[in-house]
């Protein structure tokens, strides 16, 4: 056992971990976090995807004790108050949501791709998601959302 | 305002809770007081076993080790035919058959504790050919004969269509086991409440049939089981036989306390079917013309352990083997087969998936032969609206398969697609952009 | 399944050194944790301590010294695929790191990782044996270094003894008429392990003679490696049609040879002539492009 500060979603905690724990199961199990998703285990699909340090990572590689001191950010720190973050709304609009297993995952891809890259071509835009999987879209809806989600964030600046 | 919802982008009730994180898939849940469980999977194929759980029993935090006979009902499920044991027994069938399951505190003293589980195999022949298997002497893997279900076409004079033939292309096609790899493992919560109704809440694709199975094995009556389906994490056929919705049943009755499993992805990968691998015999003959005469076949699908929809699959295989194309002499064997392989269920196309890397090869085969471009020998034998299929299916509603074909042939020849296309993605296009003006004004 | 009972953190090299000296053999290094946890979980790895560096600060730069590039080991992909220094002559290095795995992996994972991690498809290797990169080993004792090509002792085995670590790479900076160049073969965009992965460095002069070149290769042997048979045909000749077509050759007939008996021959002898011919091409056109310095 190993006490850890941390700022996860804006808000300085302060966590007990367990040396084998990785930061996805403290994330899940610690702060009941549970938008973020475990579904390989072994950084293939990305759901798992948070920032760190405002860089996409997969929580499921990075032990719980390498996070002491970082920023983290999950699916349940976008938007703010009630309003939701305008690619979580170009997901809804455009019908990029199925099951909804790889969404926490894949928004989050988004916005670290549009933090970096505001206006982001089609080809960008899949390079940026290439480490999420969705196994129900067939990811036309989900390169569509991220477009519209692009294009209403520079409206709207 | 109208109610219009045919054309219309209509937005999903879960998207919300969904984009947030806040939908709750089933390892997301989590109850006061909880245990987990792990399974012990079969590392062979096809054999006989004992186990001994006592070392596992004794490990601090394992409060038990279920094995099939803490099962209080019928030891069996299966969606078709009840051939799956919750629990083996005596004898596994394949990689992955489950033979025990640990309950314990956490979720890592369970997963250590199987470790300390001692199984003595004594191996069977096994077969993982289904050709093989349909051999009399062949290792029979439920009863009598591997052979699950046969279905036949018998249409017109097949062997007087191929002697007047102007050409005949016959192979052998196959296709290869495919896991859905739904994003999210199966996961699931069982509890008992106060009155004694058994609740289990899985990611399944069948309430109902897994309420029947459930009460199966526990001896209950379905009245006192209840299914809650949270929030699935995709599906695709693949959740349709029950993997550990009884375990959680029989442990939660046992051990009056809430359980919890959490399959991995690679438990996930043995623990649920797969699409059948298929091997497709076929012989097409045709008239100087490009006119189908006749086509033979002998499809044989590996069903694996268990059968799952095999019956529904490969009957769904033979008859969708002519492909979309009017056939007047039709002969069809389609089998499905028991072997030690993964076993196989359904998955997108239950069955209908396979048959086209057959009958469209073969198409193109034949447009070489004759010399003739691949669309047109495609369009001279399509459905159309009155078209009888093999089985004697008079299609009366809508058959667009010919505008299908124009639109692939203008999309493959850059050619301007016929205008009835382009005016329903103008349509479209107009809609959507009067849908982002409103988006745009409201959120200025 | 791995049970791990202490974890360190160390904020400099010296307390880096003094936990590898306190965990001894239970202890491992984890930077990106990209292939650490992944064969924890497997089994594959039972150390009992992991020593982290991903916020080793010391560890992370990429520099210029007197004509040197020195890239420390806990550098990430994404450092390297953002920064200009990879953008000219150099670009096939980032091609490579442009290669692995996704973005989650390329911010995470480092390429000392991928160095001592010592798989034969680390897609950032070809590239720095192609470049003649001479790897540095820190210890209490002080530096070592040697050629990263020595550094390899078979598939998963690097030359590091207890106590030590990889600290940083270093190659010459390219000059006029040089290039490096690269290109993979997956089976798909991302997320994919190379079947194979080559690097071609090149010096070419004006009159097209080859003055030197290296051809490293991924996925084709226990390690990444140097293909000097090739190297030989083309070393000292004069740059023609008729040569490429002669080394793409001479290419197949090495897998061949090295592959006899694999399941893969057909198919790996096959691609390597297009793959190398794609990564020489590349390669080329770095060498003759002009920049004002000669360096970029």
């Amino acid at each position: 056992m190993k006490t850890i500060n941390l700022k996860i979603n804006g808000r300085k905690r302060q966590i007990e971990i367990e040396e084998n724990e990785r930061l996805l199961d403290i994330i899940r199990e610690g702060f009941h976090l549970t938008g973020t998703k475990e579904g390989c285990g072994e950084g293939e699909c990305g759901a798992c995807s948070v920032l760190l340090n405002g860089k996409l990572v997969n929580a499921c590689m990075i032990m719980a004790f390498q996070a002491e001191d970082s920023e983290v950010i999950t699916i349940e720190g976008l938007g703010e108050n009630e309003k939701l973050d305008p690619i979580q709304q170009a997901f809804i609009d455009t019908g990029a949501v199925q099951c909804g297993f790889c969404t926490p995952g894949m928004v989050l891809s988004a916005k670290a791709l549009l933090m970096k890259n505001p206006t982001p071509t089609k080809q960008e835009i899949r390079r940026g998601i290439s480490g999420n999987l969705c196994r129900c879209t067939g990811y036309e809806k989900i390169v569509e959302a991220v477009e519209l989600a692009a294009k209403r964030i520079a409206e709207t600046d | 305002m109208a109610f219009k919802v045919i054309g219309e982008n209509v937005l999903r009730v879960d998207g919300h809770t969904k984009v947030t994180g806040g939908a709750k898939y089933p390892a997301d849940l989590a109850l006061e007081n909880m245990l987990y469980g792990k399974t012990l999977r079969s590392t062979k194929a096809h054999a006989n076993f004992t186990i001994d759980t006592k070392k596992a029993e004794n490990i601090h935090g394992v409060v038990g080790v279920l094995t099939a006979k803490d099962i209080p009902g019928k030891n069996c499920h299966g969606v078709l035919f009840k051939d799956h044991e919750a629990i083996c027994e005596s004898r596994v069938r394949r990689i992955g058959d489950p033979m025990a399951v640990v309950i314990a505190e956490s979720e890592r003293i369970a997963e250590k504790a199987l470790e300390s589980i001692e199984v003595a195999y004594e191996e069977l022949a096994a077969v993982f050919d289904p050709e093989e298997a349909m051999k009399e002497e062949a290792p029979k893997i439920h009863g009598e004969d591997n052979t699950v279900f046969h279905f036949k076409i018998r249409r017109g004079n097949v062997d007087k269509a191929f002697e007047e033939a102007a050409v005949i292309v016959e192979d052998t096609y196959y296709t290869g086991a495919v896991d859905h790899a739904f994003l999210q493992p199966e996961a699931g919560i069982a509890y008992e409440e106060e009155d004694g109704t058994l609740t289990v809440i899985a990611a399944t694709q069948y309430p109902h049939f897994d309420r029947m199975d459930i009460a199966g094995a526990m001896g209950m009556e379905e009245e006192e089981i209840r299914i809650i389906n949270p929030a699935v994490g995709g599906a695709f056929g693949g959740r349709e036989d029950l993997t550990l919705q009884i375990h959680l049943a029989v442990a939660a009755k046992k051990f009056k306390r809430p359980i919890k499993m959490v399959y991995d992805r690679k438990e996930s990968f043995l623990a649920h079917c797969k699409r059948h691998p298929i091997t497709m015999h076929c012989k097409t003959a045709a008239d100087k013309d490009g006119k189908l005469l006749a086509l033979k076949t002998r499809i044989v699908g590996d069903t694996g352990a268990y059968a799952s929809w095999a019956v529904n699959v490969l009957r769904k295989a033979g008859v969708h083997i002519t492909g979309p194309y009017e056939i007047p002499n039709v002969w069809v064997d389609s089998y499905a087969v028991y072997t030690n392989n993964p076993f196989a269920g359904a998955m997108r196309g239950f069955g209908a998936t396979q048959p086209p890397i057959a009958h469209e090869q073969q198409m193109d085969r034949i447009a070489e032969k004759l010399g003739m471009d691949p669309f047109s020998i495609r369009r001279k034998n399509l459905f159309t609206l009155g078209s009888k299929t093999a089985t004697e299916q008079v299609l009366r509603e809508s058959v667009p398969l010919g505008r299908c074909l124009d639109a692939l042939e203008a999309a493959m020849n850059e050619k301007p697609l016929p205008d009835e296309n382009i005016n329903y993605l103008e349509d479209l296009k107009e809609r959507q952009a009067k849908k982002e003006g409103a988006w745009n004004e409201k959120n200025r | 399944m791995y049970d791990i009972e202490k974890t360190y953190k160390p904020r400099s090299i010296s307390s880096l050194l003094d936990a590898m000296e306190e965990t001894g053999q239970e202890g491992k290094i984890i930077a990106g944790g990209t292939d650490v946890v992944v064969k924890l979980r497997d089994g594959a790895l039972t150390s009992k301590a992991l020593i982290d560096i991903s916020g080793l600060k010391e560890m992370q730069f990429i520099r210029e010294i007197e004509g040197k590039v020195q890239i420390g080991a806990g550098t990430t992909f994404s450092d390297i695929e953002e920064h200009d220094l990879f953008d000219g002559r150099l670009k096939g290095l980032k091609e490579g790191a442009m290669e692995v795995g996704s973005p989650q992996i390329r911010n995470a994972g480092t390429l000392g990782g991928n160095i001592c991690n010592a798989s034969p498809a680390a897609d950032t290797v070809p590239p720095l044996l192609a470049l003649d990169t001479t790897v540095v080993l820190c210890s209490k004792k002080g530096l070592r270094s040697m050629k990263l090509e020595e550094f390899f002792l078979g598939k998963g085995k690097v030359d590091l003894v207890p106590g030590e670590f990889l600290y940083y790479i270093e190659f010459e900076q390219m000059t006029r008429e040089q290039g490096l160049g690269f290109e993979k073969l997956g089976p798909r965009k991302a997320l994919a392990i190379s079947k194979i992965c080559t690097a071609v460095f090149i010096d070419l002069d004006q009159d097209l003679m080859i003055n030197n070149i290296r051809i490293a290769n991924g996925s084709l042997g226990p390690n990444s490696l140097r293909e000097r048979e090739v190297e030989n045909i083309l070393k000292g000749e004069k740059l023609t049609e008729a040569l490429k077509e002669k080394a793409q050759i001479k290419f197949k007939e090495v897998i061949n040879r090295r592959l006899k008996g694999r399941r893969d021959v057909d198919f790996k002898e096959e691609a390597i002539r297009g793959i190398f011919r794609e990564a020489l091409e590349k390669s080329i056109e770095r060498a003759m492009e002009k920049s004002k310095e000669g360096i970029q």
